[in-house]
């Protein structure tokens, strides 16, 4: 075991994990931090998406040693206790939750992407996204609610879901 | 996952002591390695972290060359401008290894290092004459990278080598370079072909030629035969045909479960010929088009 300190949305944890531990389980079985999901565990569904130094990685491919110093990101670091993130709202709005297993990763990976790029076409919101699979075969809804979060975030506004 | 121990290596000395132990393997990116580990087709004892290494990670441009860290990410050499104005083939291919986040986490190095033969950046990285930085015990040796693999998920690294540099030479601004990946998914998936194809054209005629192929050999491999046919004469329809002819008969495909050897070799043909007539279309050449 070892002694690994690392900021979880804002807030510096020291906690011990085992060498062969990923980040994934210790945010989930630690940190109880479960609204990060394991669906593969092999860094093919995106399910696990977080931000680890601003970018997004799959958890389940990061061992726990190696976040030790480094600035992690959940799905519950968007969020407070009231109030949705914007692009969490969007998804609610547009009914781009279907069973909700992939929408954390979902929205996780929107927020890299309108970081970086504030308006994406349809082909680089799907290509940015290719990574995160959604079993439930909803993504025509889940582009548009990227497309309506992106609207909402520009200054003239708009972007409102069939 | 079953047990190892995690071992952060602080400088390339530390990383060669304790690579003696058995079973120890180098840990960069982890997009692979932990895949492997968690289906337990390897079984480490330690892993040894060589990301805190100083001077393993970031890109130098120099007049006709670059170096690139062997632990910098895919995604930085995907996006970085310089790779995009510089060495667009590369950029080109890194931006068709796995997803966005795999790309953030997974290094230029362990692509080359995990030496799978269809490893995503090595066909281009083939056509830019890479030579390849190795530090071990006995001191520091540079290979060409197209004598880097020597089968399947093996390289010429030995005695706990470690990558420590890849020299790359960056084209004149006159080349014109195209990598194509075929792969059953197009998203998330390897490349069951991957074609690369460079060329330095003067006055319509090609200066310069290189091909690296990805996914047909037990290697990533470069096609001298084709390269020499293209070198010094103009890109015209008989010497594509010729040259995607010969680059389909010069490699070993196999049959797995994404294609067949036949189609593979079918394709390898189909893509050199279409990069050929790409890259015919954004030439000027004296007499005009290609005919």
């Amino acid at each position: 075991m070892r002694q690994i300190k690392f900021r979880v949305n804002g807030v510096m944890q020291s906690i011990e994990a085992a060498d062969n531990q990923t980040l994934l389980d210790i945010l989930r079985e630690r940190l109880h931090l479960t609204g990060t999901k394991k669906g593969c565990d092999e860094g093919d569904c995106g399910a696990c998406t977080v931000l680890l130094n601003k970018q997004p990685v799959n958890s389940c491919l990061v061992l726990a040693a190696e976040v030790d110093g480094c600035e992690v990101i959940t799905i519950e670091g968007l969020a407070n206790e009231e109030k949705n993130d914007p692009i969490q709202q969007a998804f609610v709005d547009c009914g781009a939750v279907q069973c909700g297993f992939c929408t954390p990763g979902m929205v996780m990976m929107t927020h890299a992407l309108l970081e970086e790029t504030p308006n994406p076409s349809e082909e680089e919101i799907r290509n940015f996204m290719e990574g995160n699979l959604c079993r439930c075969t909803g993504y025509v809804k889940i582009v548009e609610a990227v497309q309506t979060a992106a609207a909402r975030r520009l200054p003239e506004g708009g972007g409102e879901c069939d | 996952m079953n047990s190892f121990r995690y071992q952060k290596a602080g400088n390339i000395s530390e990383a060669l002591k304790w690579s003696k132990e058995s079973q120890a393997y180098y840990l960069a990116g982890g997009t692979d390695l932990l895949g492997k580990i968690k289906t337990e087709r390897i079984k480490p004892s330690v892993l040894i972290d060589l990301k805190k290494i100083p001077g393993l990670r970031g890109i130098s441009f120099y007049d006709d060359r670059a170096e690139i860290g062997p632990l910098t990410t895919i995604r930085e050499i995907e996006i970085s401008p310089q790779v995009k104005e510089r060495l667009p083939i590369l950029s080109s291919a890194s931006g068709k290894l796995g997803s966005v986040q795999v790309r953030n986490k997974a290094t230029i190095g362990g692509n080359i290092c995990n030496a799978a033969p269809s490893a995503e950046t090595v066909p281009a990285l083939l056509c830019l004459d890479t030579v390849a930085e190795i530090v071990g015990p006995t001191g520091v040796r540079q290979i060409p990278l197209d004598y880097f693999f020597i089968g399947p998920g093996q390289t010429i690294l030995q005695n706990g080598e470690i990558l420590r540099k890849l020299i790359v030479k960056v084209p004149p601004t006159t080349s014109r370079g195209i990598y194509h990946k075929l792969s059953v998914r197009r998203a998330m998936d390897i490349a069951f072909v991957g074609v690369a194809v460079l060329l330095e054209v003067v006055a319509g005629k090609i200066a310069h030629a290189r091909i690296g192929l990805g996914a047909v050999a037990p290697v990533p491999m470069r096609v001298p035969q084709a390269e020499n046919l293209l070198a010094g004469n103009f890109l015209s329809k008989e010497l594509i045909t010729d040259a995607a002819y010969i680059t389909a008969q010069s490699c070993q495909p196999i049959s797995d479960i994404r294609a067949s050897a036949d189609y593979r070799r079918l394709m390898v043909k189909s893509l050199i010929e279409k990069a050929l007539w790409q890259i015919s279309t954004t030439i000027e050449l004296p007499g005009g088009e290609v005919k």
